[in-house]
């Protein structure tokens, strides 16, 4: 009976996971930075985005008005990693149990 | 009509505890109820039920709220993002979930029509009848 209810639960992470995964796929991803130039004794400062591409590090301009709502996609990415290093994490945890059980 | 309860010490985990505080204080008691495995913590402090397992996931009953009309609504997906949990899809039943430190939250309601019928809308009503 025990191992049945592991075994559900190893599903239900794994369900869990793929669909972590498939929400990460569609959200914004890397790091804001805010950059600073001079130019003609003025200082200006922009934000961009920085993130890998197909090995390759991009920097992307971000225009000031679309940085908070970046900000907030970054913020939940992130959120959505967590939870899904929890689900990873657990899905060892019980694989390695049910190995064991047979 | 709704009970009000004082424990000495909280029976939950401290996420749990939070997210029930959490719909609690949005009203979502009026109209919803805590189901599953997660009650037990509670009738073991009340009533010295004896039962040990927990799942990882939470569910919430909430057929009285589509039943009733009367309130205001929640938004369930905004509360629960704010204390962060992330939403979820399952693909195989079109259900959306909730999840945070790996626990699954779901809110349950009958499926009118049949099985392949879309259920609640998220933004559910506030002040139905309780059940």
């Amino acid at each position: 009976m025990i191992s049945d209810m592991l075994r559900e639960e190893l599903v239900r992470c794994r369900k869990m996971s793929a669909s972590i995964e498939q929400a990460l796929s569609s959200l914004s991803k890397g790091s804001l930075h805010l950059r600073s130039k001079d130019y003609k004794g003025k200082s200006y400062s922009y934000h961009y985005l920085k993130f890998r591409e197909r090995g390759k590090n991009v920097s992307r301009h971000i225009p000031s008005g679309q940085v908070e709502e970046l900000r907030k996609q970054l913020q939940t990415r992130k959120n959505y990693e967590q939870e899904l290093k929890t689900y990873r994490a657990r899905i060892r945890y019980l694989e390695k149990i049910l190995r064991h059980q047979g | 009509m709704m009970t009000k309860l004082t424990l000495s010490k909280a029976p939950y985990p401290e996420d749990v505890e939070v997210l029930l505080k959490t719909l609690f204080g949005a009203g979502f008691f009026q109209s919803g109820v805590l189901i599953g495995s997660w009650v037990m913590p509670l009738y073991r402090k009340l009533f010295g039920l004896q039962y040990a397992l927990k799942t990882f996931d939470i569910d919430f009953a909430v057929e009285a709220a589509v039943a009733g009309r009367s309130g205001g609504i929640i938004d369930l997906e905004k509360i629960l993002v704010d204390v962060g949990y992330v939403i979820l899809t399952d693909y195989d039943t079109g259900l959306r979930k909730f999840s945070k430190g790996g626990f699954e939250v779901e809110f349950l309601c009958h499926r009118r029509g049949g099985r392949d019928i879309p259920k609640l809308d998220l933004k559910h009503e506030k002040n139905a009848t309780s059940f």
